[in-house]
């Protein structure tokens, strides 16, 4: 039997009663050698595909578990958007130090003989007006760093997620609109009860019609490229619609040689 | 895990239960680092509530409460790494290979990993990228020949270096070796391709050895050095080449008189040439 990677890679996609089968003898022989109840875990689940837009269901592909079922991590759905929100802040705070806040360098009072306590100048932290500690210039780095196969794993947690919830769309074609017009935007939300929800596209290039129709829905849409989807885009979303190819380029991206065996 | 009635439902709109009850609608806000994992940092100086406050932990009075002290220092005694004479040296020169076995190439083999086209070459690029060789790649690689007894892949092999047990094995397999140099930034290049040509446009050079040493190894026979190849290679072409040139060899008219002027004028050596000889001829 073919590896699950491979098979989804080598595009044998489409579900053959050949696959269903040797995956039940295989099951059925290592039942008999080991215990009475074991079981191989499943290698794919199956994903529907869907046309866009009217979502009608076409045929469905068996994706690797090492994909679309991977456990709920939630310490790692964390991490990853921690890094994520530590690499999208800009860094431009700039507040003044010492040397450069504008009062004059003069000592306030003598040092001693007024009774109250030691001061320098004006400008010292310590004082309720005076300058910042450790003050720093933008643009400053907030950046963190997290493994990459941490941050892969949490990316795939959160796209099993949304399968397990049936909130994932695989798109057989292009996602896009005919037109560019919102109204196409407009009917599609409500045809599908989306009006109210969160979505996101996930496309393997820009689609113009999509990204004209949907710039009046900015709130609720979010449209990025197969190679820019991140955790927090993927969590934020109550329905994902992502095209096969950008499935099968994160299948390729997420791809471990120890996923193999 | 879900029924064919609901794989072909026009549309997913009720949701499958997930099995666990949840109040919110999406993760984001309910997520927490893993117990224990996550460490604040310290923060002194900060005032008495802290309980880092005043001395900021670090005591009453003395050269740790005023600045650092080296981690090496022993109080004045000769430290560790004093008391001993240096012996030995490192060879800055030395080249360290990754070492490969046999049974990881069977191994891989078997399991249809190598991923490489019919009668395609396993070189160490195809090694890096089908996961046999992972983690830094040093120098090159070098296959080892542990496992050769059950050796049955007919492969040919491009690698930096291959022990003859290793060869031995290959060849017996069906398959062949060629022991491969590059240099430092060939190697690189050879591992990955893209980098080079997105940021020059172009590959480099491939570099050739220059050590005496390395010269020799890639020139042995026994080794399977591609130095080897290569000179034949390279004779042959070379040989094909003069044969060509000497055939199509054609002389222009000044050439055709340069040479008869020659003939004549360099026929009788040691002697001075004057202008009547000139005018003679």
């Amino acid at each position: 039997m073919l590896s699950s990677a491979r098979t989804f890679l080598s595009g044998k996609t489409f579900l053959s009663s050949r696959f269903i089968s040797s995956v039940a003898t295989i099951t059925c022989e290592k039942a008999t050698l080991q215990f009475p109840n074991f079981q191989i875990p499943p290698k794919y689940v199956l994903a529907s595909i869907r046309s866009f837009p009217s979502l009608e269901p076409t045929t469905f592909v068996p994706v690797s578990t090492t994909i679309l079922n991977q456990p709920l991590r939630r310490d790692l759905l964390w991490l990853a958007a921690v890094y994520e929100a530590d690499a999208a802040r800009v860094g431009s705070a700039s507040p003044p130090g010492r040397s450069e806040l504008g009062y004059s360098r003069k000592k306030v009072r003598p040092q001693k003989g007024t009774g109250r306590a030691r001061v320098g100048d004006n400008n010292s932290p310590t004082r309720h007006t005076g300058a910042i500690a450790m003050a720093r210039t933008a643009p400053n780095d907030m950046s963190s760093d997290l493994p990459l196969q941490v941050y892969h794993t949490a990316l795939k947690s959160a796209l099993s997620h949304q399968y397990r919830e049936g909130k994932l769309f695989v798109i057989e074609d292009h996602c896009d609109f005919v037109t560019g017009q919102s109204q196409a935007a407009k009917m599609f939300l409500k045809e599908h009860g989306f009006e109210d929800k969160k979505l996101l596209f996930v496309l393997d290039s820009p689609r113009h019609n999509l990204a004209d129709a949907t710039e009046k829905y900015q709130q609720k849409i979010d449209i990025v490229t197969k190679d820019a989807v991140e955790v927090r885009d993927i969590l934020k979303a109550n329905r994902v619609f992502i095209e096969l190819s950008a499935l099968k380029f994160l299948g390729c991206k997420f791809h471990r040689p120890s996923d193999l065996n | 895990m879900f029924s064919l009635q609901s794989l072909f439902s026009p549309l997913a709109r009720v949701t499958q239960p997930s099995g666990v009850f949840c109040r919110y609608a999406s993760l984001l806000g309910n997520l927490s680092p893993a117990p224990n994992s996550q460490k604040n940092l310290k923060r002194v100086g900060r005032g008495p509530q802290s309980g880092m406050g005043k001395t900021s932990r670090r005591g009453q009075k003395g050269q740790k409460a005023r600045n650092n002290v080296n981690l090496w220092f022993e109080g004045g005694q000769t430290p560790y790494y004093r008391l001993f004479p240096k012996r030995g040296f490192r060879n800055v020169h030395a080249l360290d290979y990754v070492s490969l076995n046999l049974f990881r190439v069977q191994e891989y083999y078997q399991k249809g990993f190598l991923n490489i086209p019919e009668g395609g070459v396993l070189d160490m690029c195809a090694m890096k990228k089908c996961g046999l060789v992972t983690g830094n790649p040093k120098d090159g690689i070098k296959l080892l020949g542990f496992g050769s007894g059950q050796f049955t892949a007919p492969l040919k092999i491009e690698a930096s270096k291959a022990t003859p047990r290793a060869i031995r094995a290959i060849e017996k397999a069906g398959g062949s070796f060629v022991a491969k140099y590059h240099n430092r930034m060939g190697y690189r290049a050879h591992l990955t391709p893209g980098r080079y040509i997105s940021k020059y446009g172009r590959m480099p050079l491939e570099g050739r050895p220059i050590k005496k040493k390395l010269i020799e190894y890639y020139s042995d026979e026994s080794r399977r050095g591609y130095l080897v190849y290569e000179k034949t290679y390279l004779a042959k072409l070379a040989a094909a080449g003069n044969a060509k040139a000497s055939s199509k060899a054609k002389k222009n008219s000044l050439d055709a008189q340069l040479e008869a002027a020659s003939d004549k004028v360099c026929a009788e050596s040691n002697k001075v040439i004057r202008f009547e000889d000139f005018v003679k001829m």
